[in-house]
C-alpha cells in the first residue's frame, strides 16, 4: 500500500516538475557564484553526507512537511541515495518517459535544437525535479529554486555536457494548465515512471522502503487534480494537443 | 528637444500596448475565430516533428547504458528500420484496421485486433498502435497501449506478450512483478509489473499496471537504437 503510494505519488510529481519546467521558468548566463539555492550546493557528495544528521528521522522538511519513517539508522534521502541517487532515479524516468511518442510531444522545447530562449533544457528539468524531490524527502535542497550548471556541480559532466546556464523552477502546478494533459495521457505517464522506479528498488544507491513510499506519497499525491486539464480528465491518451486546443 | 524625445518614447510606448493589447484580445475566446482566419497563434508550431522526435530518441537513448546487440528485434510483426509509412497504410488497408497520420512521420492506429499484427487472439485487442518514423521514412519506434481491462484479461494478455519476448530475448535486464491477475487487482504501484530490455540496437519494454483512470493496462514499446 505504502509502495504502492509512493510510486503513484513519484509518477504524480515527475509528471508535475518534468512538464511544469518543460514550459516555464527563465534562463540565464550561468553565475554560480550568486545562485546559492542553485543545485551546487546539494552536490552528489553532499547530499550523501548530509542525510546522515541534519535530515534525520523524525524531522520535518521545510517545503513538504515530510516525516521520515524509516528505520533509525539512515534517513528516507539517503536511502533514496541522496541528490546523487535521486537524480540517477529522475534521469532515468525522463529517458523513458522521452522514448514514449506521445510524452514526449510535451516536451517539445526540450528536444528542440537549440533550446527555444527562455525554456530549460532536459538537463536543468532533471536537476530541478531533483531539487524538489530531495527536498521532500528531508534532504538540504530546496524547491522553489534556482539551478545551477556547470562543469564542477550541479549536473554531471556527462548530464551537462558544459555550461547550462541557471534555471528558476517556478510553481509546478500552474503550470501545467496550458498543457492540457490528458487523463490517460497522465496514466501512461504514471505506468512509465513507476516501472521505472519499481525495477529500481534495491538497486545500486536505493536502499528505501515501503514505509519511506508511504512518506514521501504523504507530500506528492493529490497532484493529479492540478496536473490533469479538467476537461480532458477522461479523455485518451493523446499527444500535447497544441495550445489553441480547448 | 527634450520634450520631443518624451513625445517619441510615448507614442513607442502606446505602440507597444497597443500591440500587446491587440495579441491579447485576439486569443480572447470571441476572437478566436477570427485568430484562426488570420492563420492562428505562431506560438500554436509548438509540436513535434520527425526532427524533434529523433532528438528525443537520441536524448533518451545516450542515457541507456547497454553492451551487447539484439538476438532478435521483434516489433509487433514490422521491421524496426525497414518498415516506411507506405507499408503500414498497406498494411492498414489490407487488414481493414483504422490508422491516421497523426502528423508528420507519426501513424496511430486504433482498435486493433491482435491477428492483424500476426499475433495470437490471447494478446487482446489494441486500443492504440503508435509507428513512429525517422526522417529517413523508417519505422523506429512502436507502441501499444491497452486499458480499462480487468484483470484476468490484462494478466492473459500480458502474459501472452511478454512470454515470447523472453523466449527471444531472454531473461530481461530489469523486471518486476509476475504481471498476475492478482497483482494487476491491486491499487497503483502495487500492481507494476514490468520487463525491460536494453541493447545497443534495441530497446523492448512491457509495462502492466492498474492505472489511476484506466484501470489494469498494458503498455508495450519496442525502440530502434540503431543509428
Amino acid at each position: 500500500m505504502n509502495k504502492n503510494r509512493l510510486i503513484v505519488g513519484l509518477g504524480t510529481a515527475f509528471g508535475a516538475a518534468l512538464a511544469a519546467a518543460a514550459c516555464s521558468s527563465s534562463s540565464s548566463p550561468s553565475n554560480p557564484a550568486t545562485e546559492p539555492d542553485s543545485g551546487g550546493t546539494s552536490s552528489s557528495s553532499s547530499g550523501g553526507g548530509s542525510s546522515s544528521s541534519s535530515s534525520g528521522g523524525g524531522s520535518s522538511s521545510s517545503s513538504g512537511g515530510v516525516t521520515d519513517a524509516g528505520d533509525a539508522g539512515s534517513t528516507l534521502y539517503s536511502r533514496l541515495g541522496g541528490h546523487a541517487g535521486i537524480r540517477g532515479a529522475v534521469d532515468a524516468v525522463v529517458a523513458q518517459e522521452l522514448m514514449n511518442t506521445d510524452i514526449a510531444s510535451y516536451f517539445f522545447n526540450q528536444v528542440a535544437t537549440p533550446v527555444p530562449a527562455g525554456h530549460p533544457t532536459a538537463e536543468q528539468i532533471e536537476e530541478c525535479f531533483t531539487d524538489f524531490l530531495g527536498s521532500a524527502a528531508g534532504g538540504p535542497e530546496t524547491y522553489p529554486t534556482t539551478v545551477v550548471t556547470t562543469d564542477a556541480g550541479t549536473v554531471t559532466a556527462s548530464d551537462a555536457g558544459g555550461d547550462a546556464g541557471t534555471f528558476l523552477c517556478r510553481d509546478m502546478m500552474v503550470i501545467h494548465q496550458p498543457l492540457k494533459i490528458s487523463g490517460g495521457t497522465f496514466d501512461e505517464f504514471i505506468m512509465i515512471a513507476g516501472g521505472v522506479l519499481t525495477s529500481a528498488m534495491g538497486t545500486g544507491p536505493y536502499t528505501y522502503t515501503t514505509a519511506d513510499i508511504g512518506t514521501v506519497a504523504g507530500v506528492l499525491t493529490g497532484a493529479r487534480s492540478a496536473i490533469v486539464d479538467t476537461n480532458q480528465a477522461d479523455a485518451a491518451l493523446q499527444p500535447f494537443p497544441g495550445p489553441d486546443a480547448q | 528637444m527634450r520634450s520631443n524625445l518624451v513625445r517619441r518614447l510615448a507614442i513607442a510606448a502606446t505602440a507597444v500596448g497597443v500591440a500587446i493589447a491587440a495579441i491579447g484580445v485576439a486569443h480572447a475566446p470571441f476572437a478566436r475565430s477570427l485568430l484562426m482566419s488570420m492563420g492562428g497563434c505562431p506560438m500554436a508550431g509548438a509540436r513535434m516533428t520527425p526532427v524533434e522526435s529523433e532528438s528525443a530518441r537520441r536524448i533518451a537513448l545516450s542515457a541507456i547504458p547497454a553492451s551487447v546487440s539484439a538476438p532478435a528485434r521483434p516489433a509487433l510483426g514490422f521491421s524496426l528500420d525497414v518498415t516506411t509509412p507506405v507499408d503500414v497504410r498497406a498494411w492498414a488497408d489490407r487488414e481493414r484496421v483504422d490508422c491516421k497520420q497523426s502528423r508528420e512521420g507519426l501513424i496511430k492506429c486504433a482498435d486493433v485486433r491482435p491477428e492483424a499484427l500476426g499475433l495470437p487472439a490471447a494478446e487482446g485487442r489494441i486500443d492504440e498502435l503508435s509507428l513512429e518514423f525517422n526522417g529517413q521514412a523508417r519505422l523506429v519506434n512502436t507502441t501499444t497501449y491497452r486499458s480499462h481491462l480487468n484483470p484476468e484479461a490484462a494478466a492473459t494478455a500480458a502474459h501472452a506478450i511478454v512470454g515470447p519476448l523472453v523466449d527471444q530475448l531472454g531473461p530481461a535486464e530489469k523486471h518486476a512483478g509476475d504481471f498476475a491477475a492478482a497483482k494487476l487487482a491491486a491499487s497503483g504501484a502495487e500492481s507494476i509489473s514490468t520487463v525491460m530490455y536494453r541493447f545497443t540496437d534495441y530497446v523492448a519494454d512491457v509495462t502492466a499496471m492498474n492505472t489511476p483512470s484506466g484501470g489494469p493496462a498494458i503498455l508495450e514499446h519496442y525502440m530502434s537504437a540503431r543509428d
